[in-house]
């Protein structure tokens, strides 16, 4: 028992000693000298003041533009953006994609659910199989944009028309109604139904040695739509509002007669693509509260301004 | 012994609890962070505070130099100039720089400028490797250790280009603001319609051939036995003042010694290069013919073929008036392109081929003439047109493959000059306006 005691007193002791030597003050000025915290600074511009009052103040968005190695790909070789596109790029986004979620759906919506963060690349990211990569999303929050160097729309000098209106399309506009879909059914998922239209035909990985005409012939808006289920549906929503009404029709009119190599018919194809189109509308309007043709309208009205 | 054991932990604690803060205070007397501060706050006063910038050499990791001029300001703003090309030799470009501590004190110019032409993936930026660029950086890090007052050296962090930059004299940023980067000037030696080019150095002439990509260049000249001889050099364009070519390596031949050509001129209504060498002015002239002709180099070039039972392989075609490809070649349709035309001596006992190559099917399918050589005692070789691979195509691809058959079987023929060891370049005996590269 004696024994017993003096084990405990020991560790008694040893528990003093290890904790006797607290520093005696609070003081955490050393603190303000640590580097970078709170954030890169530098001397603020217009560009600054411009993204601040249209993008941040109103839709809590940042958009990074300065070179910040941590933010990409660290394996790919990039660039910066030019300064000058950082504006124009932005007035485009903002009217085709914020505008028109915030006339039909509200700010609290959008706020709620928009990706907070955007990171500009100048240049493509290019992969080792040749190809190159429109954008990156990460977890709902943060978009890196690419190529931006290249962003040309009506009213710029180089904009040459017959190729423009799809790159700009297909980088920007798209990547962005196409992230932020996810976003929306990662937070309430469109209805299981919608895996059932046309099961058989997704071609899961091999989606890349598909071209879209292909896949639409399979009933895929796009072949990375017929990569998977979550794909395909944010793919629909995005050609839908990239495209607008009167486009995705004719996207779908064009499918050619006949039968595809994997045997959907251009009936087939044509109805797969209804069907999902039917998904797409009442998924919003159930779900969000959002005319989706209506969304549709205005987005594609705001982009065909700059084509 | 347990009790021997309770007193050996507790000697360990209080080993361990002992909190003298002493011992490492000999080490630094500031902590990381302050140390950090003060290093980028003292490399951003030494940028400022250069009022006449800085001159700076960037060796991207191919060791391929570019000269830079810079002037950054207390903004976070820097105007540069490069001698990319003519519009960065002579237009300043304001972007923006930051100061960053990464793994190291930074230095980043943190949105696109003239430093970053070098390393866009993009091969319409700079010609380079798509995806890699001219594997060139615009993040470099900054060892204090080096610090010196005038002298700035930067390493970059992606692929470890060196960038030096120098305190500028204010003659020479005087001289860059109102005259841009003149030496660049000497990259308009690309517009000389002519293969062959010569100057005259101390009264000798010299064939002058330059591989701008690179920069490189070779010097040309018969010595006393008739024979070509060659000096060939890296060089980087001087940071103001004299507008120079400055040799890497300097050129030696009897008694003179050439370090640059200086004081560049392009004259754009007689499309002129004219420098001085040591002082004396010499212009670029463009010929029809070598200093030399090699006589024997067509048939040496037409046995390797024959004896190897295979081909030759051009990338791109002919060059004609100063434009690469200059019959389009690659508007033939499904053009192969590897390599757009062949040349196959002894392709049978009648003719040989030389026809452009398409890629059909996965398979390659030549279009084109068939032609029959003969050599002229001079060293000429000259293509006469015996007939015609690959049926009819489309009326372009039509229009295309018949100009490069006139252009081919053309009277004057062809000088040959040998570039390489399996490598030629066959030039048009009419006035050098128009040749082929060769290559095996």
């Amino acid at each position: 028992m004696k024994k017993l005691f003096n084990l405990i007193l020991t560790i008694g002791m040893a528990s003093v000693l290890f904790s006797s030597c607290r520093r005696d003050d609070n003081d955490l000025s050393v603190a303000d000298d640590i580097l970078g915290l709170g954030g890169d600074q530098w001397v603020k511009n217009d560009i600054d003041r411009w993204l601040y009052d249209n993008l941040t103040k109103p839709y809590n968005i940042t958009v990074k533009y300065k070179w910040d190695q941590f933010e990409y790909d660290i394996s790919k070789t990039l660039v910066p953006p030019e300064e000058s596109q950082v504006i124009p790029l932005w007035n485009v986004i903002k009217k085709v994609w914020i505008d028109p979620y915030n006339a039909e759906a509200g700010k609290v919506f959008f706020n709620k659910y928009s990706p907070k963060v955007f990171v500009l690349s100048g240049s493509n990211a290019y992969n080792d199989n040749g190809s190159v990569t429109l954008g990156t999303a990460e977890g709902g929050r943060k978009i890196v944009l690419y190529a931006v160097n290249q962003f040309r729309v009506k009213g710029m000098p180089g904009y040459n028309p017959t190729t423009d209106s799809a790159f700009i399309k297909t980088w920007f506009i798209q990547t962005i109604h196409h992230e932020f879909a996810h976003i929306l059914h990662q937070n309430i998922l469109y209805p299981q139904e919608f895996k059932l239209v046309n099961p058989a035909r997704y071609n899961g990985n091999d989606w890349i040695n598909v071209s879209d005409a292909a896949a639409r012939r399979d009933g895929f808006v796009t072949s990375y739509g017929s990569s998977a289920f979550d794909e395909d549906f944010v793919e629909t929503v995005a050609i839908m509002l990239v495209e607008g009404k009167d486009g995705f029709d004719r996207l779908i009119n064009n499918i050619p007669a006949g039968t595809s190599p994997n045997g959907t018919t251009q009936a087939e194809a044509r109805s797969y693509l209804r069907q999902k189109e039917a998904f797409v509308v009442n998924y919003f309007r159930q779900v969000w509260d959002i005319d989706f043709y209506s969304l549709q309208a205005r987005c594609r009205s705001a982009l065909s301004e700059f084509l | 012994m347990k009790k021997y054991l309770l007193y050996i932990l507790l000697a360990a604690s209080v080993g361990v609890s002992s909190c003298d803060k002493g011992l490492d205070d000999n080490v630094f007397d500031e902590s990381p962070d302050a140390r950090l501060n003060k290093t980028l706050t003292e490399l951003q006063n030494q940028l400022v505070d250069a009022p006449y910038g800085w001159t700076a050499t960037l060796y991207t990791a191919d060791s391929v130099p570019y000269t830079f001029y810079f002037k950054f300001d207390q903004n976070n703003r820097v105007t540069m100039y490069s001698d990319i090309n003519a519009t960065t030799a002579f237009t300043g470009k304001e972007s923006s720089y930051r100061l960053k501590s990464l793994q190291q004190p930074s230095l980043i110019f943190d949105t696109y400028s003239y430093i970053h032409l070098l390393a866009d993936p993009d091969p319409t930026a700079n010609n380079g490797t798509p995806g890699e660029g001219l594997h060139s950086d615009f993040e470099y890090f900054y060892d204090p250790t080096t610090a010196q007052a005038d002298t700035i050296k930067l390493t970059g962090r992606f692929y470890g280009s060196h960038l030096t930059l120098v305190r500028a004299p204010q003659a020479i940023a005087a001289d860059i603001q109102a005259n841009g980067l003149r030496g660049v000037l000497f990259s308009n030696i690309s517009r000389y319609l002519n293969y062959f080019k010569r100057i005259t150095i101390d009264g000798k002439e010299y064939e002058i051939s330059v591989d701008a990509q690179n920069k490189t260049l070779t010097l040309a000249w018969l010595n006393d036995n008739d024979e070509y001889e060659y000096f060939t050099t890296s060089y980087h364009f001087s940071a103001g003042q004299n507008g120079s070519v400055i040799f890497d390596e300097p050129f030696v031949n009897g008694n003179i010694s050439v370090n640059s050509f200086d004081d560049m001129q392009w004259d754009e209504g007689s499309s002129t290069l004219s420098f001085a060498v040591n002082g004396a002015n010499t212009s670029v002239v463009g010929l029809g013919q070598p200093l030399k002709v090699d006589v024997e180099a067509p048939l040496r070039w037409w046995l390797y073929s024959y004896d190897e039972d295979d081909y030759w392989i051009s990338r791109r075609g002919f060059h004609v008036n100063g434009v690469d490809d200059g019959f389009n070649m690659r508007n033939i349709a499904n053009i192969y392109s590897g390599h757009y035309m062949l040349y196959w001596a002894g392709y049978n006992a009648a003719y040989d081929a030389s026809p452009g190559v398409r890629l059909v099917n996965g398979a390659l399918s030549i279009y084109g003439p068939a032609v029959a050589p003969s050599l002229t005692p001079d060293g000429r070789m000259v293509f006469n047109y015996v007939g015609h691979f690959g049926g009819t195509l489309d009326a372009v691809s039509t229009g295309i493959i018949t100009n490069v058959r006139t252009q081919l079987t053309q009277a004057a023929g062809y000088y040959f000059v040998q570039t390489g060891a399996t490598r030629y370049d066959m030039v048009s005996a009419l006035d050098g306006k128009a040749w082929i590269t060769w290559e095996w």
